[in-house]
């Protein structure tokens, strides 16, 4: 309304018309420019993806300019030829087991053309070794027969099953594929010396938790046995609990930290020092030979500890100590057959005394 | 989509008033036309959104963060806006493109790919480090504001993992952090530094192995942890290292060991945390076809093992790569483990 009452005015907005266009001057007439600017220089330096995108936002500033809409379908054609270019060099390679530049080639070809699904494939799966084969039942086959044909062994029909979804002895369709697991020759754990073990030229490779690997965990184990041997049992526990922590499943070296805090723990307990002896038990697995009746028979004594502890306190009219050592009493022996009553006691003479104040 | 509609119909609203303002007070200067509406200025035009990509001019008080969560709905990814437009601080009046949609997965260039380090702690101790594989707390804080001061972002395995599926693209500087085992010290002294400088982390717990002694976790640490933030993964269920099959088992007995070792730890753990296991670390790190192969069917989406080096986007999904950390570590040797570009020239 406004508008039609004003006829110096024009009555539409004028329309797109490329870098000129009034209402981009300010602010938005700077992105044309700067993103043309750009696109020259990444075309320059064959970067063909990052000068698209910047053409792309000139377009959507200046959707009707001819030159930029012919360098859109220009650059598109280009891009769309390099990847398949690269993706057939690719192929080529990679039937020529030539894997580096078969990989070299596939990242081209996503750098070109980023949804190329097939080149994610080869890059992902194929370019690195199965970890499985296909094989197709013929007829008459068995799942022992297929494990003897393809892994020398009737019983791995096990894993055939399991890696198809099959119950026992399952009725096998001609013709169907089945997915079979590759397997490295198994390696077994060693009980002695690991001399016979083939070393899988992969582990150079691999800096793991194996730093301290076999021959070394061996030789540290032959060490706190000694030292177990010797009595020492803070020297034994320092090495067993190095090996568990690479190897937490060496019951070996489980044993010995357990057999050597169990000892210590015995020998404070006997020696009167029971939060001592209480502190090395924490470190033994529950269910260790007697520990819990040790656990159990430490407790009440030093339970005991801090119930004669208390008595003292209290006959020094010291009542706050006294109530605290009687508390702790009855953490370590809920039982205890005087400290809670105890503990009653001190607090009404306690609530008594501030009366008086 | 929401937020571009919502964006657009802001936008042609804003539109509508500059072309009143023109021609209210431009081409009716002389005519007495009182126009109320227009008496207040018209909201400033700061931004038009296209189908790919929205053109901000940035405003006083505008931030990477602030535009990421209005533009993409998602405040951390700023990275993503100033990667994009090459800047490391914003000022008003900066005319910024903000893409909708990755425009480089996979940290791809003709330069070279981008690699992505996951760091792989144990234990921490308070003090001293006892073994190598124990990294003090004032190391590992260290380390964690070296990471922060160095511009390092630490991502979410559910991030890597789309990095490595091709399908997002994270920031240039990504580095992922993994705690093993599930001992007692990654809630006393890893969480507490985590939390300080907001970085997600996953812990790989064998589940035997939860028991809550003085030196372990017990699963209600664990529970607690997850709600932290901390993402819990598996590490089997007794850390039996998955590719040995010992003297005395059949080959049968073994598998069917192995293949509780995935599936109880896992169940254990969702029991446990009420979320799905997703993620892999193999105990001492080894692996093979077979495992893989299992971990695959007993529905790991990843699996880790401790071979030291970054890991591009075509590394494969089974077999990650990841730095262990070490007690005797100083940052020059953390730093090492940081590489997030492998300059291999495709042209």
């Amino acid at each position: 309304m406004f508008i039609f009452s004003c006829a110096a005015v024009p009555q539409k907005p004028a329309p797109e018309k490329g870098p000129e266009r009034a209402s981009e001057k300010a602010p938005f007439a700077v992105f044309p420019e700067q993103y043309r600017q750009q696109a020259i220089e990444y075309e320059k330096s064959n970067e063909l993806p990052k000068a698209l995108r910047c053409w792309e936002i000139v377009k959507a500033f200046q959707p009707t300019n001819e030159e930029v809409i012919r360098k859109i379908a220009t650059l598109k054609t280009q891009i769309r030829t390099l990847a398949d270019q690269h993706f057939k060099k690719g192929l080529s390679h990679y039937q020529n087991q030539s894997v580096a530049a078969a990989r070299k080639e596939f990242l081209l070809t996503l750098y070109y053309h980023p949804d190329h699904t097939e080149a994610l494939l080869y890059l992902k799966k194929k370019l690195t070794e199965e970890d499985f084969t296909l094989y197709e039942v013929m007829p008459g086959d068995t799942l022992r027969e297929i494990a003897k044909k393809i892994y020398n062994d009737p019983q791995k029909e096990v894993l055939i099953a399991y890696f198809n979804d099959l119950g026992k002895d399952p009725k096998l369709v001609p013709k169907t594929t089945l997915r079979l697991p590759a397997l490295e020759t198994p390696q077994l754990k060693p009980t002695t010396e690991p001399k016979g073990i083939p070393m899988d030229p992969k582990e150079l490779l691999v800096e793991p938790k194996e730093t301290k690997g076999l021959k070394e965990r061996k030789e540290m184990m032959g060490r706190a046995v000694a030292y177990f041997k010797a009595n020492k049992y803070r020297e034994t526990v320092a090495l067993t609990e190095d090996i568990l922590l690479t190897d937490p499943s060496n019951k070996e070296a489980r044993g010995l930290t357990n057999a050597s805090y169990y000892e210590m723990g015995k020998r404070f307990h006997q020696g009167g020092k029971y939060q001592e002896a209480l502190e090395q038990f924490n470190h033994v697995d529950s269910g260790y030979r007697d520990s819990k009746e040790l656990i159990a028979s430490t407790k009440k004594q030093f339970a005991e500890v801090h119930y004669i502890s208390g008595i003292k306190y209290f006959t020094e009219e010291n009542l706050d100590k006294a109530v605290e050592e009687w508390q702790e009493t009855l953490k370590l022996n809920p039982q205890h057959p005087k400290a809670k009553g105890d503990i009653e006691n001190a607090a009404k003479l306690l609530q008594k005394l501030k009366e008086i104040k | 989509m929401q937020r571009k509609r919502k964006v657009d119909r802001t936008f042609l609203m804003r539109l509508g008033w500059v072309f009143l303002g023109i021609a209210l007070l431009g081409g009716c200067a002389t005519s007495k036309v009182e126009g109320p509406p227009v008496a207040e200025a018209p909201p400033r035009l700061e931004a038009r959104v296209f189908p790919d990509f929205v053109a901000v001019i940035a405003q006083q008080g505008d931030t990477f963060t602030s535009l990421a969560a209005k533009y993409l709905n998602d405040s951390s990814m700023d990275w993503f806006i100033a990667e994009y437009n090459g800047l490391s601080a914003l000022n008003p009046g900066q005319a910024l493109i903000i893409p909708l949609k990755p425009y480089e997965k996979g940290g791809l260039t003709l330069k070279g790919y981008q690699i992505v380090p996951v760091l792989s702690y144990h234990n921490f101790s308070p003090d001293r480090s006892t073994n190598r594989m124990t990294v003090t707390q004032a190391a590992f804080e260290e380390q964690m504001k070296f990471l922060k001061e160095k511009g390092y972002r630490v991502i979410t395995l559910k991030q890597f993992l789309d990095f490595l599926n091709f399908k997002a693209q994270i920031p240039k500087k990504s580095v992922v952090i993994t705690i093993d085992d599930g001992w007692r010290s990654a809630y006393d002294i890893a969480l507490p530094i985590l939390k300080k400088y907001g970085y997600p982390a996953a812990l790989f717990v064998y589940t035997d192995l939860i028991v809550g002694s003085q030196k372990t976790l017990s699963w209600e640490l664990v529970q607690e942890m997850a709600k932290n933030g901390l993402d819990m993964q598996g590490h089997t269920k007794t850390h039996r290292d998955l590719t040995l099959m010992n003297q005395k088992e059949s080959f049968k007995e073994y598998f069917e060991v192995i293949e509780g070792e995935l599936s109880k730890s896992a169940g254990i753990i969702k029991a446990k945390v009420g979320k799905d296991i997703k993620y892999l670390a193999y105990p001492a790190g080894e692996t093979n076809h077979l495992v893989i192969e299992l971990a695959q069917k007993e529905g790991y989406l990843g699996a880790f093992t401790v071979k030291r080096g970054g890991n591009p986007f075509f590394i494969h999904n089974y077999r990650i790569n990841r730095s262990m950390i070490y007690g005797d570590f100083d940052l020059n040797q953390f730093e090492k483990n940081l590489a997030v570009f492998s300059d291999e020239a495709l042209k």
